[in-house]
């Protein structure tokens, strides 16, 4: 995370990022009440240009992914992408009470539920209140490199912030990352601020 | 988020809000689900969600207002994946083209006073527009993908029929070289038969004159010269035999090659049809034996070559059916021709697959084939029934069962 | 007699708003630690009586040292787990390998309090 504040900011980010990822992970897990690994998140300062590296390095996927993108807004606004190995969250039918699931409705159910969690779970810190809109599926079977028109991103920098999900004794690996571009740095640094203030 | 007090701006709404209590108890009821639903707010306001809409789909829906009530999230249903919650009229009682409304639906909690999540407010969009256009683009899109394939299909087709003429063009010239060798052939042939007997003579003289001399036959050939006397004429009629055969071939693809001609003339149809297969011999010879029963037939004005094709490609298609039907035995193909008072006719019957009634109206439709590309071009019966019906007023039909075989009936108007 | 608290997270800002959520005034001495690995050196130099846990560490992570713990011979310290990750059946697994109470991150003076005194600490 180079470029990013100093090292209290970093890690002070890093720890509420955590709490945000806790949450989303706690959420899957008891809606479909099963238990949920999380790895430790990783967060990182990117361009456009770099993107499609970042993402590279940190979701591991060997082969095709299926991605789900949902924006959220208002004080502070960005993005989510879940990806999915090949599967999607097919290992998780059987978890849902409700017959007839598609495997497209269950890609979003959890989409939406991992990034309402993770994103207002980090936001509640801050005591910001955020909007949603309906996720929505970017890709099916894409390679990671295809999944963004680097071309026409519309922003300078923007913080990556990525976890990554397993279901024990199921094939079930989601890797979350959500984008914070541009003024939304400056609005998360500045709650971190008034965080650091307090200790 | 607290729900505005100002109702009737919900009322106002094209658009459906309604909220529920963790006992799935409806708290609020705008003017479009009223409306939609024929049942106003008196009705429903503190009545059991599913018990005043049983057809809602329970299961689902209990799951989405359980995850927002547990979750405190913002949760979303498209009518992509689920067309409707509510099954209401859509909004085009005039041009209609769909069941039921389409519905798009936010999930959003809705927090007390305490910091609990009280209730949850539903909003249901109307959605049906959208998709009616993605319906419709869809299928032009199919359209266009099912109108591409035909297209690389039939250009397969073309790039084949035009090979085919190429080398049609090929072997008629061929065909016209050939001929002059065999001529020379043929020619020397006999010659040499010929020379052979009358060597046969003088040799005879020459032996005769020694007996009557009482000279001994220096070359004691009797046996050798019987051999040679037995099976060289034998050889010699054995090479005209061949070049007979060789002939026949070339005069065949001749006949096939020549270009469309312009006027009518006589022309013999039992020749047209053995011409036919002589030329088509390696088609069918392997997978089928040939029955033919060849009427009088008075001479007729057609365009022999044209009529060539036809029969061409029938006893072609006959050969591939019986080759398809019975892989490794001989099937037979039968053909007949007659006269009636006012038209030739000539059958050619298979006992190979037969086609079945899908495919029936389609036989004669241009690059219509049910084979591969590069073996049939799809191209012979729409050929052969725009030659029998327009150049030459006639009828191309037939008869078939599925399984048991095809005939083909050639009509062909009588001078 | 002055308490030995140990504090183990990776996240520096992290220790010090545990720290802070402390009650006030409580005569205790404070070791922090930022993994695992760390946390059972330190307890091999001097006795804790309560240790406050983070869960997600690099190196050696909240389950590892407890399950360490459980099988060495040191005194037992008292085990407070701060985790964000709350779900029920990480909170059942840390109270199987002997943590005494489970608090959800962010930590606040009032869920400390109440740990302390579901554990008879305080």
């Amino acid at each position: 995370m180079i470029g990013l504040g100093n090292d209290d900011q970093r890690d002070a980010l890093s720890e509420l990022v955590n709490i945000g990822m806790g949450q989303a992970g706690d959420s899957l897990a008891r809606l479909f009440d099963t238990f949920i690994t999380l790895s430790i998140p990783r967060i990182e300062l990117v361009q456009p240009r770099d993107v499609t590296r970042a993402i590279r390095a940190l979701v591991d996927a060997p082969g095709p992914v299926v991605a789900v993108r949902q924006a959220f807004s208002s004080r502070i606004r960005g993005e989510a992408l879940a990806i999915y190995e090949a599967g999607g969250c097919d290992a998780l039918a059987d978890l849902v009470t409700y017959p007839d699931v598609t495997s497209d409705e269950l890609l979003l159910e959890v989409s939406n539920v991992l990034v309402g969690a993770c994103v207002g779970g980090l936001a509640a810190q801050f005591s910001l209140d955020l909007s949603f809109s309906p996720p929505s599926i970017l890709g099916s079977h894409r390679s990671i490199d295809d999944l963004l028109d680097v071309a026409g991103l519309p922003w300078e920098n923007a913080l990556i912030a990525e976890v990554n999900f397993r279901v024990v004794d199921r094939a079930f690996r989601c890797h979350l990352l959500t984008f914070w571009p541009d003024e939304s740095i400056a609005v998360l640094l500045r709650a971190v601020d008034a965080l650091l203030a307090t200790l | 988020m607290q729900l505005p007090a100002g109702i009737s701006t919900l009322d106002r709404l094209n658009a459906g809000v309604f909220s529920v209590d963790s006992e799935m108890k409806i708290v609020h009821w705008n003017l479009f689900m009223a409306s939609n639903s024929g049942k106003p707010a008196e009705q429903v306001i503190g009545k059991d969600l599913f018990a005043c809409f049983p057809e809602l789909p329970a299961p689902w829906l209990r799951w989405k207002l359980r995850s927002v009530f547990l979750l405190g999230t913002f949760a979303f249903s498209s009518w992509k994946q689920r067309p409707y919650i509510f099954k209401f009229p859509h909004n085009r009682p005039l041009t209609g083209g769909i069941d039921f409304m389409r519905q798009d639906a936010a999930f959003l909690p809705v927090v007390g006073d305490d910091g609990t999540i009280t209730s949850v407010c539903a909003m249901l969009t109307d959605m049906t527009d959208a998709a009616l256009s993605h319906q419709a683009l869809d299928e032009a899109h199919l359209q266009l993908q099912r109108e591409l394939i035909e297209r690389e299909r039939m250009k397969d087709e073309l790039r084949m029929a035009h090979k085919l003429e190429a080398v049609g063009q090929l072997a008629a010239g061929i065909a016209h070289e050939i001929n002059t060798p065999i001529q020379y052939v043929s020619d020397s042939v006999s010659f040499v038969g010929e020379a052979f007997t009358e060597l046969q003579g003088y040799v005879q003289i020459y032996r005769k004159a020694l007996a009557e001399r009482s000279v001994a036959d220096p070359v004691n050939a009797d046996t050798d010269l019987a051999f040679l006397a037995e099976h060289a004429p034998a050889a010699v009629a054995r090479a005209r035999a061949g070049l007979e055969r060789i002939a026949q071939l070339v005069r065949a693809m001749k006949e096939f090659g020549q270009p469309a001609q312009r006027d009518k003339t006589w022309g013999n149809i039992n020749r047209a049809i053995e011409t036919t297969l002589t030329v088509t011999t390696s088609e069918y010879n392997k997978v089928a034996d040939v029955e033919l029963t060849l009427g009088e037939l008075p001479e007729v004005t057609c365009h022999i070559a044209e009529l060539n094709q036809v029969f061409l490609h029938l006893v072609i298609n006959a050969a591939h059916a019986i080759a398809e039907a019975h892989p490794g035995e001989r099937g037979q193909i039968t053909i007949k021709t007659w006269s009636e008072p006012d038209a030739v006719v000539i059958s050619i019957a298979d006992n190979g697959t037969g086609i079945a009634d899908d495919i029936a109206p389609r036989v004669f439709d241009p690059f219509f084939t049910t084979k591969p590309v590069g073996r049939g071009t799809g191209q012979g019966l729409a050929i052969a029934r725009s030659i029998v019906v327009d150049r030459h007023g006639g009828a191309l039909t037939f008869e078939t069962a599925l399984g048991r075989g095809t005939t083909f009936l050639v009509r062909l108007p009588r001078s | 007699m002055t308490m030995s608290v140990l504090v183990v997270d990776d996240s520096p800002v992290s220790r010090k708003m545990v720290i802070r959520s402390l009650p006030p005034g409580w005569d205790i001495s404070i070791t922090q630690a930022s993994n695992g690995s760390e946390a059972l050196a330190a307890l091999g130099v001097k006795h804790h009586a309560l240790v406050l846990l983070d869960l997600n560490m690099p190196v050696m992570d909240g389950y590892q040292f407890l399950e360490a713990i459980a099988s060495s011979e040191l005194v037992r310290p008292i085990v407070i787990v701060l985790s964000g990750d709350i779900q029920p059946q990480a909170q059942a697994r840390v109270k199987a390998l002997g943590a005494s109470a489970f608090v959800k991150k962010p930590v606040g003076a009032q869920t400390i309090l109440a740990a302390l005194h579901e554990c008879g600490v305080l």
